[in-house]
């Protein structure tokens, strides 16, 4: 369970796929991602890249603090508390869930943006290998 | 593939545009397939009992018209409308999202849209999505063939790391190599990356208002504006005779004038003028009010009689040709 504050999950730089390769050159699928460059995840491929992986922990970063200033520190801690347990996604990890209640928490059930339009996870045609994520998310792998 | 904190998110997916920037830069005869824009005059006024919004219907492809009768007055709320000028597709999905927000917010709270809840949610979308310009002004170089000689462009900005577009070109700095020859470069060349232009107008509860919204996020409350391509023609219409308080006759002329005015002096507009006029009892769209300019008909006969050209020799070669199959199929007539 990450127990980190909101300030250092924001991410810098693309994060590089980290799987315990067996080879130096295993576990790196060419066909899918093209050749292995470390530039290539290190820097931005495009400039809304970056922020747009920030924003929605940037946007709770603000409220959080916000509400804080205007209601004392109990109000932050309570909703925050209230996020993690809902973000305890109950379903196995290949599995979407809708996060039906992280979005009401968040109010973001009232609104439609582009993350609703495009790209749905829900209608994603690729799923990551059922068997893997298990044994990932077990510890075993 | 797995990865570590793979965690499937909805949006904006940037997976192609590393392979995007490196096919541009290593294939040299590249087209990039641009976007389609609207190529635009849109313009709105308030009048005495509401607002009134015209656009012309063209949509053009860099030169090509792409569509000669496109609608760009968009519906948000019954009493609020949106003339779109930019790229197409980003004003079609902008203002469809917020007609659909503002469904959504009437709905949770109880009451009837307003022309500020619009402009605000687009600003905000916009500006989320304009990209940070943390600049610096740098020189624009191009190195002729053999590194020697460097010829100064001008100046332009660096934008976050990224070569800085220039007149809609990529231009590189320092000591890099130019791929086009760029003449005047202007920082307000960097597009918001939705590159929507929008006047958003209506009726609500506090009066007739009419906004303008920029692709960056900017905006501005006017009695009378004009976006888009062929906004110079049409905003000096509007400078020109717009009076406050106009009655629905004169300011449906002059939206006409305004508009037609971009039609006839902006290659990017064209065709028909739209107008929708808004008042506190419900808006009406008009398509079509006026066609300025139509295409004109032939003025001669273009073909010639047979026998004005001299024929000198004709040769006639039988083909042998064989019956292979027949078949014979019986229609139905009835």
């Amino acid at each position: 369970m990450n127990t980190r504050g909101l300030g250092s999950q924001l991410k810098d730089s693309i994060s590089v796929s980290e799987l315990s390769a067996s080879s130096p050159f295993g576990n790196h699928d060419i066909l899918r991602r093209g050749f292995s460059c470390v530039k290539n995840e290190l820097l931005p491929s495009h400039p809304l890249e970056l922020s747009e992986k920030n924003f929605q922990l940037n946007q709770d970063k603000m409220n959080f603090s916000t509400l804080r200033n205007i209601q004392g520190l109990y109000a932050p801690l309570k909703l925050q508390m209230e996020f993690k347990a809902v973000k305890q996604v109950q379903r196995l990890p290949f599995l979407q869930s809708s996060n039906l209640s992280l979005d009401i928490l968040r109010g973001s059930d009232e609104s439609i943006g582009f993350e609703d339009i495009l790209n749905d996870p829900s209608q994603s045609e690729i799923m990551g290998e059922p068997h893997m994520m298990m044994e990932y998310k077990l510890g075993l792998l | 593939m797995l990865q570590a904190d793979w965690n499937p998110q909805g949006g904006f997916s940037f997976k192609n545009c590393q392979r995007n920037a490196f096919l541009e830069s290593s294939l040299k005869g590249l087209r990039v397939p641009h976007a389609r824009k609207t190529g635009t005059t849109i313009a709105g006024l308030v009048f005495q009992d509401g607002v009134i919004l015209g656009a012309d219907t063209r949509a053009t492809n860099d030169s090509v018209v792409a569509d000669k009768n496109c609608e760009k007055i968009h519906f948000i709320a019954p009493n609020i409308y949106c003339c779109g000028a930019g790229v197409a597709a980003d004003a079609e999905m902008t203002t469809q999202m917020m007609a659909s927000n503002m469904e959504l917010h009437a709905l949770s709270t109880g009451r009837k849209p307003r022309v500020v809840t619009v402009t605000r949610m687009l600003r905000q979308m916009l500006f989320r999505y304009c990209g940070t310009c943390v600049g610096e002004l740098k020189q624009f170089w191009k190195i002729w063939e053999g590194g020697r000689e460097r010829e100064c462009l001008g100046w332009g900005w660096k934008i976050n790391g990224w070569e800085a577009r220039a007149r809609g070109k990529w231009a590189g700095w320092g000591n890099r190599e130019v791929g086009r020859r760029n003449d005047e470069i202007s920082p307000h060349s960097y597009q918001g990356h939705i590159g929507a232009s929008l006047i958003v107008g209506g009726v609500d509860i506090t009066g007739p208002l009419l906004y303008s919204v920029h692709p960056h996020g900017s905006y501005s409350r006017l009695l009378f504006t004009a976006l888009g391509s062929g906004q110079e023609a049409a905003i000096s219409v509007l400078e020109d005779r717009f009076k406050p308080n106009m009655t629905l006759e004169e300011g449906q002329q002059l939206i006409v004038e305004a508009v037609t005015a971009g039609i006839l002096d902006d290659l990017g507009s064209g065709s028909n003028v739209d107008m929708c006029v808004i008042t506190q009892a419900g808006a009406k769209i008009q398509r079509a009010v006026s066609t300025p300019a139509v295409i004109s008909k032939r003025q001669g006969k273009y073909r010639y009689p047979k026998g004005t050209t001299a024929v000198m020799k004709e040769t006639v070669t039988p083909l042998a040709l064989e019956m292979i199959e027949e078949t014979v199929q019986t229609m139905e007539v009835e």
